[in-house]
């Protein structure tokens, strides 16, 4: 009969070797626990966090930071605004160009559009008077 | 950088406050698709002062002092829905830039009329109306140094009676 003490001394394949020749049988549910801790184990190897690649000698890879970016956005804000001032400009600077060339046809569109211009004022007055006069109307037309 | 920044706000906010007017309206909208536009400048209101007096149609209104005193004539009338939603905003926003106030509004059966003149109680530098009816917009700017009362007695002579 072999000691605790002589089993734990023992190498991994000699128990195994002893395990085989005594044809001891298992512990109930032996089985089950084993296959049990060794899932255990694999989901905990999983979530552990992946060892950091070595960083690769040779051409150094230029990745650009957000940092390096937000530097440049003044810049850029800088230079669009510019452009968008020459444009502005320009388009300001566009001459505009008579529509008649005959200041008595000119005169008749002034006169038109003031014409324009009552018409729809006139047709606003309407509005207003008629609303004046159906606040006169007495509320009850029985009487 | 600082320095930068404040030069873009201030650009923007240069182009910004000079964006609008009724003549920047007028450049922008006046060559589209089915829009037709008048604009009339100040040298061409300078030789119709020269005419000699004129009254309006069967009336005794003289329309030589107002028309002396405009200097920009800008018309848009569109057919175009693209410009007929848009014409409206940029409108809001020239009043809103300015010193407008609202003269008059009226609205009717889906038609949407609305004037607006800046100056003074006696004076009017610019009057501006707009009108929003189905297919059609309508915007009117006039520039100048109108006496309110002439311009009044002007628009009144034309009413319908």
């Amino acid at each position: 009969m072999k000691r605790i003490e002589d089993i734990e001394n023992m190498e991994l394949d000699a128990l195994e070797e002893q395990a085989k020749a005594d044809n001891a049988p298992l512990p109930e549910g032996f089985r089950e626990r084993l296959e049990a801790t060794l899932a255990a184990k694999a989901i905990a190897d999983g979530a552990s966090p992946k060892p950091k690649p070595k960083p690769r000698k040779g051409k150094p890879v230029f990745k650009p930071s957000a940092r390096k970016l937000m530097g440049w956005l003044p810049y850029a804000g800088a230079a669009a605004a510019i452009i968008v001032a020459v444009l502005a400009i320009r388009n300001k600077d566009r001459e505009l160009i008579d529509t008649f060339d005959d200041p008595a046809l000119a005169y008749a569109q002034v006169e038109d559009t003031f014409r324009q211009i009552s018409d729809k004022m006139s047709h606003g007055m309407e509005l207003a008077s008629g609303s004046e006069s159906t606040e006169d109307m007495p509320a009850n037309n029985n009487e | 950088m600082k320095k930068i920044i404040a030069i873009t706000a201030l650009l923007l906010s240069f182009i910004s406050a000079s964006a609008q007017s009724g003549k920047s309206i007028y450049q922008k909208y006046s060559d589209a698709d089915s829009v037709s536009a008048v604009y009339i400048s100040p040298a061409m209101f300078r030789l119709i002062g020269k005419l000699p007096d004129m009254h309006v149609e069967g009336n005794d209104v003289n329309l030589t002092p107002i028309i002396k005193s405009l200097s920009g004539l800008y018309l848009i009338d569109s057919q175009n829905p693209k410009i007929n939603a848009a014409l409206p905003k940029e409108v809001e926003r020239l009043i809103s830039k300015g010193q407008y106030e609202l003269l008059m509004e009226a609205k009717d059966n889906g038609e949407t009329v609305r004037i607006y003149t800046d100056g003074t109680e006696t004076v009017v530098n610019s009057f501006v109306m707009i009108a929003v009816d189905g297919p059609g917009t309508t915007f009117i700017c006039l520039d100048g140094k109108m006496n309110r009362d002439d311009l009044e007695k002007v628009l009144a002579s034309q009413m319908k009676d």
